[in-house]
C-alpha cells in the first residue's frame, strides 16, 4: 500500500509551495457545489498530503473526493504560489487506482450493451483515455479513469448514448438540460 | 476664504487628511478630519467558509493584524458554538498581550512619542523615531527595539506568523504551548514587565517633569468631555480579550454595561457627506453633531476611555500607576493627550498579565481545541484591540458560507471624537491667519493620540505617505505650499 504513495513523493515541495490562500477555491466548481473545505484544490492537497506522510490511511471516501474534479483549471490559473494542481491531482488518482480504489469520480462510463464500437468516443478523447477493446468477441470502448478529465465530449458524440457521467455534478447532460429548461421556464 | 490641506496627515495607520477653511482674518471657520480610503473589505468576505475569516480579516492591517486575529477567533467560536478549553483561552490571551506590549510601544516610541519626546515644535526632521533616538540615546533606543523584537518573536513562536497570526481556530488554538518555550516567555514578560516600568519612567521624565508639556497636556486645546467605552472582567477591571462592554458618563458614572451580542441596541452609525469613515454614537443619547457633553452620544474607546471606563487594573503594578494618573487628572479624565499616559499603564497591565498567565500551569494544558458542535448562523466576539473596541459579527448559511460580514473597527468608535479633536484644535491654535509647521503638528497631535489606524476603519490599505500642506486664496489659488 505504502508504495503507491511513494510514488507521489515527487511533489512533496509543490505541496509545501502551496500557502493555502484559498484562491484556487472561488472559481472550482465542486466547491460550490457542496461547500465542503475536502472538496476544494486545497482541501484534495491536503488530503494528498496527508496520504504521502502516512498520517492518513488511504479510503474510498478520500478516493472519491480526488476522482472529482474537471480538469477546468481555475485553481491553476488562481494560484497564487503557481502549484501544478490538476497534474497532481492525476498521479495522485493514478497511485489511489493502483491501491485498488476504483471509484467513478467524473470519469466517462461505458454502457457495454449499448457500446456498439464505432469507435468515435476514441477519435475525439482529447487525453487518449479510451481505447477499444475485444470483450466476448465484440469490440467495446474502455474508458482509463486516470487520464479521463470528465470533460463529457464522448457524452455528447456518442451515437448510442452509451456513455455517460455520474450524476450529481450538476455537469451531466440530463442535468444541465434540466438546468436549461427551469432558467428558460423562469423566464 | 483660504484654505489649509493637511494630506496625507503622518505618523498614523492609514491615510487621513485634514482641511482646514480660514475665515477673512485668518481665523478658522471650518475644520474637517477627512478619510478619503474606501472600505471594501466586508464586501469580500462574503461566500466564503467562516473558518477562513481569522486568516482574511488580519488583512485588513499589517500593524494589528492579532487584534482582528482574535476577534474573528472569537466570533467564529461563538459561530460553531465551540467553547475553548481554558488552556487555548490562556495561550490566546498571552499572545494577545504580547501583541498589544508591542503594539503600544509602537506608538510610543515611533508614532505619537516623537511629538513629545523631541518636542511638539521641533523641526520636522527629528520629530521621528530618529530624533527620539537621538534624544532618548541609542542605548535606550536599542532597548525599545530589541524588546519590541523580543514580543514579537513571541507572537510568531505561538501564532505561527508575527504579521498576521494563524493560531485561532473554531474552539481553540492550532498548538499547546511548548514547555521548553516557557522560560524564554517567561524571561520576556519578566523583562517586559520591567521595559514598561522604564516607558513609564521616561514619560514622567520627559513629559510629567516638563511644566509646558503638562499644561498642553490638561489645558483646554486637547479636551473633550464625552462617554467613554471598553471591556471589563467581571470586577469591572480592564481586560483586553474578554468581558462585558462598559460606557461610563463624562461625570463618570455607568451608563451601560452590555454583552457583545447587544451591540446593535446601544451604538448606531451617522453618515457625513464629506467623509468614507462613519460616525457610530450612542443610540440611547442620539447624535447630536460634533459636540461633546453629556448631552451628545459621541463617545471614545482606546487606551484612556478603557481606563475612564474601568474601575481599575487587574494587575498591581497597573493599579498604582492608573490610581496615579486619575489622582493627576481627575476621574474620568477628559485630556485627549493623556492617551499616551493610559497607553504606557496599559502597556505595564499587559507584560504584568502575560508574566501572570505563563505561571499559571494550566497555560501548558495540551488540551486546546474543542471541536464544534453547533449548525452555524450568527456570530458575534468583541476584543479590545490597542486603538479600541474591536467588533466582528459574522452571519452564514447552515453551511458556514459568509452571507454577511460587519467589522465594527476600533478607530470607526473613535472617528466623531477624533474629527472634533481636531476642529478644537485647529480652532484654538491657528489665530489671523498664522500657520506654520509647527502649529500643523499640534493639530496633528490632536488626532495621533487616538493613534487611529484608517486602513482598520476603511479596511482598505493606505497608499504613500508624502505630506503636503496647500494654503490657498479665496479663489482657490495656491498662494503657500509647505512639504514634508
Amino acid at each position: 500500500m505504502i508504495t503507491e504513495f511513494e510514488k507521489l513523493k515527487k511533489w512533496e515541495k509543490e505541496l509545501h509551495v502551496c500557502i493555502r490562500c484559498g484562491y484556487c477555491y472561488e472559481h472550482c466548481h465542486f466547491f460550490k457545489l457542496s461547500n465542503w473545505e475536502t472538496d476544494t484544490p486545497r482541501g484534495k492537497l491536503i488530503l494528498i498530503y496527508e496520504l504521502i506522510k502516512g498520517k492518513m490511511k488511504p479510503t474510498v471516501n478520500i478516493a472519491e473526493k480526488i476522482f472529482e474534479c474537471c480538469y477546468c483549471r481555475n485553481c491553476e490559473k488562481s494560484c497564487s504560489a503557481k502549484v501544478p494542481v490538476t497534474e497532481i491531482f492525476t498521479d495522485a488518482k493514478e497511485a489511489l487506482f493502483e491501491a485498488g480504489f476504483d471509484v467513478d469520480g467524473t470519469a466517462a462510463k461505458v454502457d457495454e450493451e449499448r457500446c456498439s464500437g464505432c469507435g468515435i468516443c476514441v477519435s475525439v478523447c482529447k487525453t487518449e483515455a479510451t481505447t477499444l477493446k475485444e470483450k466476448d468477441g465484440k469490440r467495446i470502448a474502455s474508458v482509463d479513469k486516470v487520464k479521463c478529465q470528465g470533460c463529457g465530449v464522448c457524452i455528447s458524440a456518442c451515437p448510442s448514448g452509451a456513455r455517460t457521467q455520474k450524476e450529481g455534478y450538476a455537469i451531466s447532460p440530463k442535468e444541465l438540460l434540466d438546468k436549461v429548461i427551469s432558467l428558460l421556464g423562469n423566464a | 476664504m483660504k484654505q489649509v490641506t493637511i494630506d496625507p496627515i503622518t505618523r498614523l495607520e492609514g491615510h487621513g487628511r485634514i482641511e482646514i477653511f480660514l475665515d477673512d482674518n485668518g481665523n478658522v471657520a471650518e475644520a474637517y478630519w477627512q478619510v478619503p480610503e474606501l472600505r471594501g473589505f466586508e464586501k469580500f468576505c462574503e461566500e466564503r467558509p467562516a473558518e477562513e475569516l481569522p486568516r482574511i480579516t488580519p488583512r485588513i492591517c499589517g500593524v494589528c493584524p492579532t487584534a482582528h486575529h482574535m476577534a474573528s477567533g472569537k466570533t467564529v467560536d461563538d459561530l460553531f458554538g465551540a467553547e475553548p478549553p481554558t488552556s487555548a483561552k490562556k495561550i490566546r490571551e498571552f499572545v494577545y498581550n504580547a501583541f498589544m506590549f508591542e503594539d503600544h510601544l509602537l506608538h510610543f516610541f515611533y508614532l505619537g512619542g516623537p511629538d513629545f519626546v523631541v518636542g511638539p515644535k521641533a523641526s520636522k526632521a527629528e520629530r521621528n523615531i530618529l530624533g527620539v533616538l537621538n534624544k532618548v540615546g541609542l542605548e535606550i533606543g536599542s532597548k525599545v527595539i530589541a524588546i519590541r523584537k523580543r514580543a514579537r518573536n513571541v507572537i510568531e513562536k505561538q501564532g505561527g506568523k508575527v504579521i498576521h497570526p494563524v493560531c485561532n481556530l473554531p474552539g481553540g488554538v492550532s498548538k499547546p504551548i511548548s514547555k521548553k518555550d516557557k522560560e524564554e516567555f517567561t524571561q520576556f514578560a519578566k523583562d517586559a514587565v520591567e521595559f514598561a516600568k522604564f516607558s513609564l519612567k521616561i514619560f514622567d521624565d520627559i513629559v510629567l517633569k516638563n511644566k509646558e508639556y503638562l499644561d498642553i497636556i490638561t489645558g483646554d486645546i486637547y479636551r473633550h468631555e464625552t462617554y467613554y467605552m471598553g471591556l471589563v472582567d467581571e470586577k469591572n477591571r480592564v481586560n483586553f480579550y474578554d468581558g462585558k462592554i462598559r460606557v461610563v458618563s463624562p461625570t463618570g458614572e455607568e451608563y451601560a454595561k452590555f454583552d457583545v451580542h447587544d451591540y446593535l441596541d446601544y451604538i448606531s452609525e451617522h453618515v457625513e457627506p464629506w467623509s468614507y469613515i462613519k460616525f457610530p454614537y450612542l443610540s440611547g443619547i442620539g447624535w447630536k453633531g460634533f459636540s461633546d457633553g453629556k448631552e451628545s452620544g459621541i463617545y471614545r474607546v482606546a487606551p484612556l476611555a478603557r481606563l475612564n471606563a474601568a474601575d481599575g487594573m487587574a494587575t498591581p503594578l497597573a493599579q498604582e500607576e492608573y490610581e496615579k494618573m486619575f489622582d493627576t487628572l481627575g476621574k474620568p479624565a477628559h485630556n485627549t493627550l493623556a492617551y499616551h499616559w493610559a497607553r504606557l499603564i496599559e502597556t505595564l497591565y499587559s507584560a504584568e498579565r502575560m508574566l501572570e498567565l505563563i505561571k499559571d500551569e494550566e497555560i501548558f494544558d495540551t488540551k486546546v481545541r474543542n471541536l464544534p458542535s453547533k449548525t452555524p448562523s450568527v456570530g458575534i466576539a468583541v476584543v479590545e484591540a490597542p486603538r479600541g473596541t474591536l467588533i466582528h459579527h459574522y452571519e452564514t448559511d447552515k453551511k458556514g458560507i459568509i452571507k454577511k460580514v460587519n467589522l465594527l473597527v476600533a478607530t470607526l468608535h473613535n472617528a466623531a471624537a477624533i474629527a472634533m479633536s481636531i476642529k478644537k484644535a485647529a480652532k484654538m491654535l491657528i489665530k489671523n491667519g498664522n500657520v506654520d509647521d509647527g502649529i500643523l503638528n499640534m493639530v496633528e497631535m490632536a488626532f495621533r493620540a487616538y493613534d487611529p489606524c484608517l486602513a482598520c476603519a476603511t479596511h482598505s490599505l493606505p497608499g504613500e505617505m508624502p505630506l503636503e500642506v496647500n494654503i490657498r486664496d479665496s479663489s482657490g489659488k495656491i498662494i503657500k505650499v509647505f512639504r514634508r
